[in-house]
């Protein structure tokens, strides 16, 4: 039937506001829905992620002063022992640290660095702050290499705030004249992106100021939300953190009962605050929890698109038939089959959601390196978009199906009747 | 060629039953022209439907070119049309999207005809009715007299034994009209039966016997232009 085209092609070369809107409708409805359906796919990647912590047992604890007493550094520092003292002493506290890292709070500081020494890539890596508590809290042992122990992270505290200092001298360079060498953990997805062989341990890493990092321990797993898809890479290194900033990890079991007890502990050690007190869990729904809308959310588009274009088809193939019933009527006086005025009107349909689908496709990685750029999208899927140009040539068949069946039904005595 | 007994039609609304076509025997002999006349409801579009397969019956006996096509299906209904009869409208019925050759095509695309062929042939035909100026044409941009003539080709290339036409002079000038008619007349000579429902008298008299239907009944065979035929067939086709 390959020879039909050329009429047809050319009637439709006549008619080409009607052709395109339909072209259009299809290049679009592709373009979008591919894409959408690879952000769902992202997102339910992203749904199904670990922290590699034993997020169940662990709270989050936020504690606010009101009392004038502790804008003094001294006595803060003073009451942070004190409550973290206070919160080991709990029953039903297996682990607690002053941090102010959580997992899964989404986002946080990062640096980027190089292997020290070397013109290796940058690699930007999420840098949090912990001592000897902080992965027994997140409840987890060091793979590889060392933990940190309680005194480093005391003594490191002020070289690491002179690292951090706006004034640090610097020579005309931008580097600081007096660069601090650290030791620090890693997870293990960073050390398999930067050392070709995997192995971190003993190795160091260099950022602009020329501070070095060597590298001590690795933990196996880490994933934290992080724009520039470096949720997986984490360096820690010693040292205490200011703020009233904890992590406590319950006892199996212990969590609810603890979510009772701990405010009251700390109120005790010092009324002069207000404790806010989060689960990890509660923390990962509400990070997620966006992920959820966006599964929902594209899920519904899909849905509008699809169907909003499959009665645009409709209502375009209704109108052509109903406009073209003489012409129906005249070709099957000449002879048409009704299967021939079907098969017209599938044509038509075919050849224009294909011309949709050609445009679209090209659209869709148009749109696909648009989010690639600008968000943490991941490439668009060959695959899905084959499956997405099948399912539009079924719905542009489909949407055709019925008016080119009341076309089919017209009877050729219409040509002979004038209106 | 056509040969009709006792056929009726009858059209049923909510409200009437039309008697359009009742009791009508009639036999046209191959290579004839007959017109048909009568006034506006009389039958005669009912009678070329029939005729030309367009529309079924409900009672008679019908055969076309020695077949009985009493009771076809709509599949052999189609195919016959195809391929023994060509048929000429008041308002051409040309499709306006497809330019001259294509619609001239549309008849031998559906006779599934090799592409060279069908060339040969609506080249011919746009030919003997003097348009092959215009084979890339749009119907709208040519006078009312080319199209109908674009419509004649259409029948040509499909060469039927027998030609329907209703009318084929009634959205035309006298001018145009006699173009059309003299093409015809032509065509008859050649040997296609035509059987042309017209308005006008002198259309009609210009055929070799003219049908007069009155409300869905054949009133007279023949003799009502009987003083017509006066009109010298030959001498027509010599002056064309
Ligand atoms: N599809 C139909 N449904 C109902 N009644 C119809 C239909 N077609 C024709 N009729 C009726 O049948 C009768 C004959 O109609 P027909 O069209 O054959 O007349 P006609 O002689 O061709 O008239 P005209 O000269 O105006 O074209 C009329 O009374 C008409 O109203
Ligand atoms: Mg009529």
């Amino acid at each position: 039937m390959a020879s039909d085209f050329g009429p047809i092609l050319r009637a439709l070369s006549r008619n080409k506001a009607r052709a395109s809107i339909i072209v259009l409708e299809v290049a679009l409805t592709l373009a979008i829905v591919v894409n959408c359906v690879s952000l769902i796919k992202d997102a339910r990647l992203e749904l199904a992620k670990q922290s590699g912590f034993l997020d169940e047992d662990l709270i989050s604890v936020r504690v606010r002063a009101f009392d004038p007493a502790f804008n003094e550094q001294p006595f803060t520092d003073s009451v942070i022992a004190k409550d973290v003292e206070a919160l080991r002493a709990l029953p039903g506290v297996a682990a607690a640290t002053q941090t102010r890292f959580r997992p899964w709070q989404g986002g946080g500081s990062s640096n980027e660095v190089w292997i020290a020494g070397t013109k290796s890539p940058t690699f930007r890596i999420q840098t949090y702050a912990a001592d000897g508590q902080t992965f027994k809290s997140l409840g987890i042992t060091v793979a590889e290499g060392r933990d940190f122990t309680d005194d480093e992270a005391v003594s490191e505290r002020d070289r690491v705030r002179a690292v951090t200092s706006q004034n640090r001298p610097r020579s005309a360079d931008g580097r600081a004249t007096t660069p601090i060498v650290q030791e620090i953990v890693v997870s293990r997805a960073f050390a398999k992106l930067a050392f070709a062989d995997g192995v971190a341990l003993g190795k160091s890493l260099e950022d602009s100021d020329g501070d070095q990092y060597a590298i001590v321990g690795v933990i196996d797993r880490f994933y934290n939300p992080y724009a520039w898809n470096i949720g997986e890479y984490v360096m820690f290194y010693a040292t205490r953190s200011t703020g009233m900033q904890y992590l406590v990890r319950a006892e199996k079991g212990q969590r609810e009962t603890l979510l009772k007890s701990l405010d009251k502990a700390l109120l005790t050690v010092n009324p002069g605050r207000v404790v806010k007190m989060d689960t990890i869990q509660d923390l990962k729904l509400k990070n997620q929890g966006e992920q959820l809308f966006v599964v929902k959310m594209l899920g519904g588009v899909i849905f509008l698109l699809v169907f909003v274009t499959a009665l645009g088809i409709v209502g375009i193939t209704s109108f052509s038939v109903a406009e073209r019933t003489r012409h129906i009527g005249t070709r099957r006086a000449l002879g048409a089959q009704k299967t021939d005025i079907l098969r017209y009107f599938l044509t038509e349909n075919w050849l224009l959601t294909s011309f949709g689908i050609v445009i679209g496709s090209g659209l869709a990685f148009f749109l696909n390196a648009a989010l690639v750029s600008s968000s943490t999208a991941s490439r668009l899927a060959p695959v899905l978009l084959l499956v997405g140009m099948g399912i539009m040539w079924v719905t542009g068949i489909l949407s055709a199906l019925a008016p080119a069946l009341r076309g089919m039904r017209i009877e050729p005595a219409i040509a002979t009747r004038n209106v | 060629m056509l040969k009709m007994t006792g056929i009726r039609k009858v059209y049923r609304t909510d409200l009437v039953e039309t008697h359009a076509l009742d009791d009508v025997t009639l036999d046209v002999k191959a290579g004839e022209f007959v017109a048909v006349m009568g006034r506006s409801g009389s039958g005669k579009t009912t009678f070329l439907n029939v005729a030309g397969l367009l529309d079924t019956f409900d009672g008679g006996t019908y055969t076309l070119d020695g077949m009985d096509v009493s009771r076809l299906s709509d599949a052999t209904m189609s195919r016959t049309r195809n391929e023994k009869i060509g048929f000429i409208f008041q308002s051409f019925n040309l499709i306006p999207d497809l330019d001259v050759f294509d619609n001239v095509d549309l008849p031998l695309r559906y006779r599934r005809m090799t592409a060279k062929e069908r060339k040969e042939r609506i080249l011919s035909a746009v030919e003997k009715v003097g348009l092959s100026s215009r084979l890339h044409h749009l119907p709208s941009q040519l006078s009312g007299g080319q199209q109908q003539r674009v419509a004649i080709a259409r029948v040509l290339a499909g060469d039927p034994r027998l030609i329907l036409a209703d009318e084929p002079t009634g959205n035309l000038d006298t001018l145009m009209a006699r173009e059309v008619m003299e093409l015809l007349l032509k065509i008859n000579e050649q040997g296609a039966t035509i059987v042309m429902v017209t308005h006008t008298p002198e259309c009609a008299a210009r055929a070799q016997r003219a049908i007069h239907l009155l409300d869905g009944r054949v009133v007279d065979g023949d003799s009502h232009f009987g003083h017509l035929r006066s009109v010298p067939t030959g001498a027509l086709a010599a002056a064309i």
